[in-house]
Formats: structure tokens, sequence, C-alpha cells
């Protein structure tokens, strides 16, 4: 009879042995916990697609026998008294996503490189303020925020949406992080070939954290994209709604005749970004081990 | 103590390459070899050769394909590490950075519950074992040592649990040049006083000389030779290990056979008949190859002596000798060893005599060795 | 005044260079660091720095925005704990979540990194079990509110039916009882994920010679677990807790969604779900300023127990 041999699981590529009665059981485990994770959005999906007729079935069926689009064209109506088609709220999540993104990558990488690489005055001062903002939690700025936007006028405006989010140190701490091992003496003899600043920056920092920016884009479009508070608080007509804030709306009475319609935009809200990240996901592990998780 | 017998061992390993063909890789064919009791085997070779393979299949890391492990007349395939006895030093250490150095000496006993103060002798008698200084390292975390000082904790760790085998995975190779010396040293007197058995791996020779009863050449998963060093050196059974073995590495002239000759480009060398009859087709291709130590030089012109060039000479204090390359004519080279008060000088000319009674001759196709110094290998039927 | 500590790599050359000038001389010198910082800084500082300064400041204050802030010291904190039943039930509220929803989460992110550390498929098991994590709270919610429905159309009531362990369709997130558990369920799915790829890059990080060195020694998988694996993973460890207790206490938009605003008696109520009240319906953001003060100041002392909890232990 065999031993159990207990082998960890080869990390550089060398051929695996044979599988033992412990491996079959960790499958097992996995899987089955596999399936029953993936089990709400599978149901989801298929509710999206379910018509009326199986959406009122006794007993409940699981997953959908004749799908239809139709719930997604009915989103609009679901919204009850509005007139504002769902579209319009997709586009605002995508949108406000989407700057936000690119304008935290943009100040992010670019308020990095001094703080990385420069010695100015007050530097750690500024980096110390920095630090101690990480540790406060993100309701404890949201009242006055919001008191902030009141006074410029931009509540209910995509300023409101964009703007306070491109405020958060996670993006300037992943930047420094991948500009820090950048040697020395790369900027320094670029500044002796007569380099400025800016070329510096475009020139040979730009390029070498350009695999940082999946990552930071991944995470942020992602937050931006669920974040339900900020919209709750910053937007007050219905056209400037997010999708998490429309799906609250219409999570509120909602009924089972209406589940078809619900579940297309919880398919709406939560495909896309399941999809970018899939899409951008090879980036994340590896920046994993870079970015600081001394905690 | 052991007698560890590996029979027929295999050991495949299966790649993809980026187009997705599967390939099969034989990091170890066709090993057998016997480690008598308390006896050192060191394992040489280069690169890539299998031979840390070997210790991690003795050791139960990894199983082979096809194959018998026995200790002592039993098979252990199926035996896990934890069971066969073993104690092991990687070429990494591999020490537990979280313990203190106690710790790392302890693992194994805390793992079976021994009582307190019964480690903590076994922890001493070690210390006492391994020298001046040993205890200091104690309470001290792994990465607070230097590395020699890595190094005998975890020489300490392999033997604090009394292991009946020793594997040895080139453990002195991440030293520098002075601190390999000094614990080569003390190695060997360890060796010596535990008369365990023990599978040493290494790719430096003065290693595997010192500290190995015999030396097992291996190269692309295969053992060439099994000998002790005086052996291989003098009787190697190819090409390979002729080079392989012996400093500097031997060089190899081509040469042919004319009647009771071996004549190569710029230099002849009288062979006995013996050797003749050895070799037997004229038509073969053979190569010769000779030690430093048997080639003599002249600075005048004598009989049979050959005229050479002088390339490189190589000053050896340590060993009272000077290494002269030599060339007959182009790509004709070799090597000759000099006292230190030889005053010749690069581009001089001189003259050369290969001893015929020390001469070697290879098979250049098939790399055998027909003839080392006094041994025949094989009388051949053309 | 400039702060003058020298950036820890630069040349001795610079460093000496940097000593000698006078402080307007190198804030001109690195004017272009300045230039670099200032978006970032324009923004931190309006929407960050302020912020956190004012919100100390309203905490102290009541102010209901149509007139100014009128200062009442600390009545706002008092108030807070003596006289508001509700923020006790929100409090109640959200340390059950975090201590069911906290240790389990982790526990569990922990087990199946390391599960999925032991095979192969790895990026394919690590892509399932994050992906809840990203999707929205609400926009799930919402489906699991088809789940939870009180009527025998819901999945779960009927399943349960069938199977006879219950008599009648139960109001998952209605019932006082139930709904905070049913909701912890849910939050437990969507709990694996920061936290979780930590792990499973600091699992993978752990060098394999030294579980082949415990392998030789003799450990059996729970000793290899306990006492190379986890100590070697630390850093992680300590990150993933620190992560999820702050998560935790934070939880409204999940409760929201299932249970309603307000939820049956308040049994959903959470401090951030107390704090919204106050501020933006009630529109007191003086008393809901002490809210997010109290908060935080309560995430902060969890954090830093954490912290020195498992950041100093010595083994052996």
């Amino acid at each position: 009879m065999s031993a159990k041999k207990r082998r960890k699981a080869p990390t550089r590529g060398k051929a695996v042995e044979r599988v033992t009665t412990g491996q079959i059981i960790i499958y097992a485990i996995l899987t089955i916990g596999a399936v029953i994770m993936s089990l709400p959005i599978v149901y989801m999906i298929s509710t999206a697609f379910k018509p009326a007729t199986e959406l009122l079935l006794y007993p409940p069926r699981f997953l959908v026998r004749m799908p239809t689009t139709k719930n997604f064209s009915d989103l609009a109506l679901a919204m009850g008294s509005t007139d504002t088609p769902f579209i319009r709220y997709m586009f605002n999540s995508a949108f406000v996503s989407t700057v936000v993104v690119i304008g935290t990558i943009v100040i992010s990488t670019l308020a990095a490189y001094p703080l990385a690489k420069h010695n100015f005055p007050g530097r750690n001062l500024i980096f110390q303020v920095i630090v101690s903002a990480l540790m406060i939690s993100s309701h404890v700025t949201m009242i006055p925020r919001y008191l902030v936007i009141r006074n410029t006028g931009w509540i209910d405006t995509y300023y409101a949406l964009i703007i306070p989010a491109l405020a958060g140190s996670y993006g300037l701490f992943l930047m420094k992080q991948f500009i820090e091992p950048i040697p020395n003496e790369m900027l320094e003899s670029a500044k002796m070939d007569g380099a400025s600043e800016w070329k510096i920056f475009t020139n040979i920092i730009l390029p070498l954290v350009k695999p940082a920016w999946a990552t930071l884009s991944i995470f942020t479009f992602i937050s931006t994209w669920n974040d339900f508070f900020t919209p709750l608080i910053m937007t007050k007509s219905d056209a400037m709604k997010t999708l998490p804030l429309a799906m609250r709306t219409i999570s509120d009475g909602l009924t089972i005749a209406r589940m078809g319609a619900a579940a297309a935009g919880s398919f709406l809200t939560t495909i896309p970004v399941i999809l970018v990240f899939i899409f951008f996901q090879r980036y994340v592990v590896e920046t994993m081990t870079y970015s600081g998780m001394k905690g | 103590m052991v007698t560890v017998r590996l029979e027929n061992i295999e050991k495949v390993f299966e790649q993809k390459a980026p187009s997705g063909e599967v390939s099969k890789v034989y990091a170890l064919k066709n090993i057998n070899l016997t480690i008598h009791d308390g006896e050192t085997i060191a394992v040489v070779g280069p690169s890539g050769c299998g031979k840390s393979t070997l210790l991690r299949v003795i050791a139960g890391l990894e199983r082979p394909t096809d194959g018998n492990v026995y200790f002592d007349d039993k098979v252990v395939n199926d035996v896990e590490p934890k069971d066969r006895g073993i104690g092991i030093v990687f070429q990494n250490y591999a020490l537990y950075p979280h313990f203190k150095s106690k710790g790392n000496l302890s693992f194994f006993f805390k793992l079976r519950r021994v009582k307190e103060d019964v480690i903590n002798e076994r922890v001493r008698i070690t210390a006492e074992t391994l020298g001046v200084g040993f205890e200091e390292l104690l309470n001290r975390k792994p990465g607070q040592l230097s590395g020699g000082q890595q190094q005998r904790v975890a020489l300490g760790r392999c033997i604090i649990k009394e292991p009946t085998i020793f594997l040895l995975d080139e453990p002195l190779s991440n030293l520098d040049a002075k601190l390999r010396e000094r614990t080569r040293i003390e190695l060997k007197r360890l060796l010596r006083r535990f008369k365990v058995t023990t599978f040493y791996v290494t790719h430096d020779q003065v290693e595997a000389v010192t500290l190995g009863d015999r030396i097992a050449v291996m190269r692309s998963g295969q053992i060439l030779q099994v000998d002790p060093y005086r052996e291989i050196y003098k009787h190697p059974i190819n090409m390979f290990v002729a080079n392989f073995i012996g400093l500097p590495p031997m060089r190899f002239l081509d040469v042919e056979l004319k009647g009771q000759k071996l004549v190569g480009n710029g230099f002849e060398v009288e062979i006995s008949s013996d050797v003749v009859k050895a070799i037997g087709d004229e038509s073969r291709k053979l190569a010769a190859g000779i030690r430093p130590e048997h080639v003599e030089i002249k600075t005048t012109p004598e009989p049979g002596f050959f005229e050479a060039t002088v390339d490189v000479i190589e000053p050896l204090p340590n060993e009272g000798a000077n290494y002269v390359y030599f060339s007959f004519a182009e790509k004709a080279e070799s090597i000759a060893k000099t006292d230190l008060n030889w005053e010749g000088r690069v581009g001089d000319k001189i003259y050369v005599k290969l001893d015929p009674e020390k001469i070697y001759v290879f098979d250049k196709e098939t790399e055998e060795t027909i003839v080392a110094q006094d041994k025949i290998f094989s009388v051949v039927n053309a | 005044m400039a702060s003058t500590s020298v950036t820890p790599n630069a040349t001795p050359e610079l460093q000496a260079s940097q000593k000698k000038r006078s402080t307007w001389e190198r804030i001109l010198e690195y004017r272009w660091s300045y230039a670099f910082i200032t978006p970032f800084m324009l923004i931190f500082t309006v929407f960050t720095v302020i912020p956190v300064l004012w919100a100390f400041f309203l905490s102290l204050t009541y102010y209901n925005m149509i007139q100014p802030p009128v200062w009442v010291g600390i009545e706002n904190y008092s108030r807070l704990f003596m006289d508001d039943q509700l923020f006790y039930l929100a409090v109640k509220n959200t340390f059950y979540f975090s201590i069911v929803t906290g240790p389990l989460g982790y526990v569990l992110s922990l087990i199946i990194a390391w599960l999925i550390n032991e095979v192969k498929y790895r990026k394919l098991y690590t892509l399932i079990y994050y992906i809840p994590s990203i999707t929205s709270g609400v926009a799930m919610s919402v489906i699991w509110l088809y789940l939870y429905n009180g009527s025998k159309y819901g999945l779960l009531n009927y399943l349960l039916l069938e199977w006879g362990i219950i008599e009648e369709p139960v109001l998952w997130l209605k019932n006082v009882k139930t709904t905070l558990p049913a909701i912890m369920v849910t939050s437990i799915w969507m709990s694996m994920g920061t936290s979780f790829l930590v792990f499973i890059a600091a699992l993978q990080g752990v060098p394999h010679e030294l579980y082949e060195a415990a392998l030789i020694d003799g450990a059996t998988r729970w000793q290899e677990f306990w006492h190379i694996t986890l100590p070697m993973i630390r850093p992680a460890l300590l990150f993933g807790a620190v992560m999820t207790v702050v998560n935790s206490f934070q939880v409204f938009d999940i409760t929201v969604t299932m249970a309603g605003f307000p939820s049956t008696l308040y049994c959903a109520h959470t401090i951030v779900g107390h704090l919204y009240d106050y501020a933006f319906l009630r529109f007191e953001m003086g008393y809901a300023s002490a809210i997010a003060i109290v908060l935080f100041l309560v995430t902060f002392i969890t954090s830093s127990v954490l912290r020195r909890l498992l950041s100093s232990r010595d083994e052996l």
C-alpha cells in the first residue's frame, strides 16, 4: 500500500507527483466550494434572462429554460416614475469610474515621483500626513466633504463624484513603491545629459511604472464603480445616479414579478466589473508582492 | 549504520515546450550504486547532471519513476523521508527564519513532543561536537547570522537527530574560499568521527577528493564511474571523466595510429605492442591525453622530444609548481608541470616528450578510454 | 523651517550639497518637485486633510446647515452615549456583525488560500473565489433578496420547506432574529477580497525548501502549517486582519439594500447607518460627525490592538 506523500504544489514548473488521497480531498473541497461561491452569480445571470412565466413558477426554478432579453428592455420601466433610461445610469458609472481611474493614475504617479526620489523641504512632513490619512476611514471625511461640495455648488454634478475620489492615498503608495527601486544613478546620469525633470519623468519613470498602472486601474475602477455611499450623498437627481444607487432604488419594495428586471440590473452592474478584472488580472498578483503588505 | 543501494533508478520529468509539445527529460537514468555502511561517496558532475536529484531520491523527496532504493536490503521507495533516518543539509541551508538557532536544531524533537531537558541535553552535545563558539549562535535567528554560521547551524540540525545517513547537497558552495577550506577540514573531522554513511554532492573536485572515500562522476543523469579518487585519476573510463577529474583539466590531442607510433600534429609517441593491439585498427579516430606530471620538458632539442611553443604559464605556489600550457602546433595543445624555478617564458621554444607509459588513448567517436596509463580497457576487434 | 533629513538612497555628493543651501534656495531648486505634487496635494488637502480637521471641529458643534454652527462642546458625545438608544442598538448590531463575519471571513480566506496553494489550477480557483468580492454589494444584495424572499417563492424557503426543515416560509429579512444572520451570510460570501489575494501571494512566497526541511524533520501537515507556514506569512496575516476589521465595521450598503432603511425594529441598523440617518436625513451635521469620530476611534483602536498582537511575538 503506498504511503501518503505530502508534496508542496510546485512553484517552479516541475512535474507534479502523483495524486494522493489528501490531494483528492482538497480538490473536492475546493471544487464544491467554488460551485457554492458561484451560485449567486449564476442565479443572477439565469434570473436576468428569465421570462415572466418562469419567474413566478412554483416550485421556483434555478436555471432558466427559455432565456429572453425582455428584462433588459423592461429595466427602464421598472424604475417606476422616472424618465431616466437605465442606460443613463450605466453611462454615469462608466464615465465616472473611467475618469477617476485616469485622474488617479495621473496625479498619483506625478506626486509619487518627487516623494520617492527627491528630497525637497517638507517632504517628510507631507509624507507623514499622507500616511496618517490612510488610517482615517472614509466616513469621517464624508460629512465635511459633503459640505465642501455643497459650498462649491457641485452637488449633483459629475465633479462631486469624481474630484473627491482622487484624494485617496492608496494609489500614491502603490506608485511610490514602484518608483523607489529605480536606480538613482539612472536619473542622475539623465540629469547630467541635461534632461529636465519633466523629460526624466516621461522618458524614464513612466515606462518603468506601467505594470503598476494595471493594478491601480483595476482596483480604482472596481471601488469607484461599486461605491454606494458617495453617490448616495452627492447626488440628488435621478439622472446623476450611478448603478449601485439605481439598484438600491430597485430593491425597495421589490416583488417577485419584477425580479427579472432587477436581476438584469444586477447583471449590468456586476458583469462589466468582472470582465474588466479578468482582463487585467494577470498583472494583479504580480504586483501584490510589490505593494507594501507589511500592514 | 546503513548500506544504501540504488538499483536501476530512473527519474523522468515531463516538460511542456511553449509549442505545447510534451517531452520526457531523464533526470536520472540507469543508476546503480551501492554506498557501503559508513562510507562517504562524493558525487561530482556538471550542473544539471542529476546529482541533486539523486540525493533527493535517496532522501525520499522525489520518487523514482523506476527502480528501487534499498536501505540495508529493505525497499524504501514508499517510506516517508521522516522515517528514513536521514540528516540533510541543503545548499542554501533552508533554516527556519522565524526560529532561533536553538529552535532550528530542536524542531525535530519539538514535533515529537520530546521533553525539554532531553532536548537541551541533545543541543548541548551537538554544540560541543560542532566546536568552539557554537553556543553563542543558539540564541540568534538565522537572519542575524553570517553565511558560515548559518552553515554550522544547518549542520547542527542535521546531526542532532543522530541520523544513519548524511545527505549533503553542496553544503560549502555558498561560502567564500577561505571559509570553505576551513569548513571542509572540519567536515572531514566530523565525518570521520561519526562514521555515518554519507552521500555528498559537490561540483568542487577538491572537496570531493578530501571528503569522499569514493567518487561518483555523473553526467546527464547517469553515473559514469565510481571509484576512489586515485583510481579515477589514473584510470578514467572515458574522455569526459578524464577531463573532469584532475586539475587542470586534461587537454586532448588528435592522433593516428601508424605502426608502433601515435602520430599527432607536430609530435609522436612510441607505444608498446599491447597498446597497438588494443587500438587495433589504424583507421580508428583517436585522441590522446596525458597528465601534466608525466610531460617532460627540455630547453634544447633531444631525440624523442618534439618542438613546442609556450602559450601560458600558470604559477601555483601552493602546489610548488608551474603549469606550462604549450602547443606543438595549431590545435595540438597540452599541459606540463614544472617546478617553480623553471625559467621559461611565454613564446619560448621548448622540447617536449610525452611519457609513453603514462599516455591515455581514447576512441574519439565513442569517447571511451582504450588505454589509461598502465591499464588496457579493451582489446578491440576491428 | 525645512526638513533636514536626506533622501536615504542619495549619493554622498548629493547629501553634502543639500546641507549647504538655505531653505529658500532649496525650495527654488526643487520647484519641479512641488509642481509635480501640487495636483495631488491640492485635492488631498481640500478633500481629506481639511475634512478630517473639520470633522473633529463639527463634532463639537450643532449644525443643521441652515444656521451657522453653534458650539456645544462635548454635548453631542454625551448625548450619543447617554441618551441615544438607537446608537447602542447600532453599535450592538455592528459589533455582532463584525465579530461573526470578521473572524469567519478571515479564517475562511486563509483556509481557502492555503488549499489553493496545494493544488494546480490556482489561477482558476483564485478567480472564482475572488470575484464575489468585486461585485457591487448592492447589486448582489438584490439577488440575495430573491434567495431570501419571504414567500414560498424564495429559493431558500422553498428548499427548506421541501426538506421538511421548516413548516412555513420564513421572512428572513423581516424577522428580527434572522435578518442579521442572513446578511452575514451574504457578507461572508463577498469577503474573499484583497486579504485573500494577499494570503495567496504570501503563501506562494514561502521558499519550498523550508517545507522539505520540515518534511524531513517529520512534520505533519498541521505541524507544518502551524510552525512554518503561519510564521512565514505573518505580515500578510496582520494586513488581512486589519483590513477585515476595518471593513466589517463599516457595513452599510448591504444591510440597507437587504433589510431596508429602517430595518424592522432597527435590527440591522449599523453605525454607518446611524451616521447617514443623522447627517443626511435629519441634517444634524454636528451630531453625525460625532458618530463618525466615534466610529473612527473604534476602528483605530481595534486595528492598533491587532497590530500589537500579531507583530511582536517571538518564537523559540
